[in-house]
């Protein structure tokens, strides 16, 4: 009788186990299901010309299939991009938008991913080769959703691209005004000390990308008299590589360097300005 | 119980070992029991560990996995590269704890047979069991030094490597970690394991303690050292398709699902645990009876 007890209790336990097995979790399955349609779509991306439209839509239904599954979910964010994305890669701009557009119907609500979203479309836009429609996103991205973290890099990206595209120095100059006039506008709506810091940070990481050294160390001259406490050695370190690599400017380097030194012995910093100061 | 009269033939020649070990499967395969037993702990081991993400496993496995490792680990497809990793120490663990005693009860398994005696699978659990704790002490030894290793001489060749050597002995870092590390480490295992084979039909058949069953054991060794080293050599022979399948799972899991890094742990367990330990168990035992019964 004992013995039939113990296989019965290793029976149930063992029953038990397999039955918590399928506990599996609704995110664990959706991270499977996301995977298994990221591979498939790896195929398309690899060759997007040789696809033929049944495998497109085959990957597509993946993805449509998931949004259903686990909708106002993450994973369904990252489908509904996905299946725009493919579009993208098949050169098929228009549907590519139409499914991006999805993405931006609650944009009080979801700020960050209409900007995303919206991000997206000028991406369309840029790979079309029509630039102005592509800025004009952007543009509006950047008025619409003004503290989003894809509007704190647009005016960077614009800077980049005139840069890449080989533009000419006045449109450079006219991206640097642009995202200095937006950066400074929103530094004066920003009610957070760190707020203007990260503004004027950006203020200055325009003008590096602008390449317009003179301004970007004025800048930074700023950083440090109105925010004292966030990292002023870092910021000092960021004149002498300007001095060094940029304006060729060994003496001016060194100086901010000496400064560091004086100023800052404790700083985390102190090994690589050792450093350059025997490199100089 | 042990109804098979079993002639054991005291094996004479390097490889004559293998027809009265055949022989002894054949007509008696219930000396597999202790290993099946293992690979079905190992088994649960691995669902266990591959369950770490789920409820309720996870209320034990997940604040570890997530210090030592980092979050990402809990999710698919991460834990699948972790899995390995974690088998593998489980491993350890559990060849230490019931190993041992799995292995013994093997050992005295087939001395049983060889002596006629009936074999009560429960009496040569207890008969084991008493001798526990040198079993573990052994087990503990040959773990860590396989361990050590299987480390050691890739850490150091990774320490030259980055000291910016291009070349060792004339020779690049492609020889060194792609040929040279895996025959090292092969040969090492073997001459490890066989170096301690002895220690565990010591302790269970001549009921030696630790210390006494580890040096007559190596004697042993050294006094039989090809017919050994042949026994332990020949069987993992087996297990080096699932070393080349292990090395390339990243490859497998691209090529198939994540998932397929389980299966592959799986078949590392049958050829591993049921197989090859097996036949080295049964093997040496069978040389050690010999020789004992030449003595």
């Amino acid at each position: 009788m004992k013995r039939r007890i113990s296989y019965l209790l290793v029976f149930v336990f063992a029953f038990a186990l397999l039955v918590l097995q399928g506990c599996e979790s609704k995110s664990f399955r959706a991270e499977r299901e996301m995977w298994r349609a990221h591979k498939a779509a790896q195929a398309v991306y690899k060759n997007p010309k040789g696809t033929p439209p049944f495998q497109l839509a085959a990957v597509q239904e993946q993805y449509r299939k998931i949004i259903k599954k686990y909708s106002e979910s993450l994973f369904a964010i990252q489908s509904q991009f996905s299946i725009g994305h493919l579009y993208l890669v098949m050169g098929d701009f228009q549907k590519a938008r139409d499914e991006y557009r999805k993405l931006t119907l609650d944009c009080t609500k979801k700020g960050n991913l209409c900007a995303e979203a919206f991000f997206a479309i000028g991406n369309s836009y840029e790979l079309e080769g029509k630039w102005d429609d592509a800025l004009s996103q952007y543009r509006m991205i950047m008025q619409s959703f003004p503290f989003s973290a894809k509007s704190l890099d647009l005016p960077l990206y614009i800077i980049r691209h005139y840069r890449q595209a080989k533009q000419t120095d006045s449109k450079i100059k006219g991206a640097v005004d642009e995202a200095v006039a937006y950066y400074t506008g929103l530094k004066s709506k920003s009610e957070t000390e760190k707020g203007g810091y990260i503004l004027q940070s950006l203020i200055t990481r325009s003008y590096l990308e602008g390449q317009q050294y003179e301004d970007a160390l004025a800048s930074l001259d700023k950083v440090m008299r109105d925010y004292p406490k966030y990292n002023p050695e870092q910021a000092l370190w960021i004149k002498t590589l300007i001095y060094a690599n940029r304006l060729k400017d060994k003496v001016k380097a060194k100086e901010v360097l000496q400064t560091i030194v004086r100023d800052y012995p404790q700083s985390k910093l102190a090994k690589s300005v050792e450093a350059l100061l025997k490199k100089l | 119980m042990g109804k098979f009269k079993i002639k054991i033939v005291i094996p004479k020649g390097l490889f004559a070992i293998w027809k009265p070990v055949t022989s002894l499967l054949m007509s008696e395969p219930r000396v597999l029991i202790p290993f099946c037993l293992l690979a079905v702990i190992e088994i649960f081991a691995l669902w266990f560990l591959s369950c770490s993400p789920h409820f309720p496993i996870n209320v034990i496995m997940a604040p570890p996995i997530k210090s030592i490792w980092g979050p990402t680990y809990l999710h698919y497809p991460y834990i699948y590269e972790l899995l390995p990793r974690m088998f593998y120490y489980a491993k350890i663990v559990i060849g230490v704890m019931i190993g041992a005693l799995t292995s013994g009860m093997a050992v005295l398994m087939v001395y049983y047979y060889k002596k006629s005696r009936r074999i009560d699978l429960k009496e040569i659990f207890f008969a084991v069991l008493k001798r526990y704790v040198s079993l573990f002490i052994l087990a503990i030894i040959l773990f860590t030094c396989v361990h050590f290793v299987m480390k050691e001489p890739s850490v150091l060749l990774l320490k030259y490597f980055f000291a910016k050597h291009a070349k060792l002995l004339f020779l690049g870092p492609k020889f060194w970690f792609g040929i040279f590390l895996p025959v090292l480490q092969f040969v090492m295992a073997v001459v490890l394991q066989a170096l301690f084979v002895y220690a565990i039909p010591y302790i269970v058949i001549k009921e030696k303690k630790f210390i006494p069953a580890l040096v007559l054991g190596v004697g042993l060794f050294f006094k039989k050292f090809l017919k050994t080293f042949v026994a332990v050599l020949v069987p993992m022979f087996l297990y080096i398709p699932v070393t080349i399948i292990r090395a390339n799972m990243s490859l497998i899991a691209g090529m198939f699902n994540p998932e397929a890094i389980v299966v592959v742990l799986l078949i590392g367990i049958v050829v591993g645990t049921v197989i090859v330990d097996a036949l080295v168990t049964l093997a040496t035992t069978l040389i050690f009876i010999g020789a004992i019964d030449e003595a």
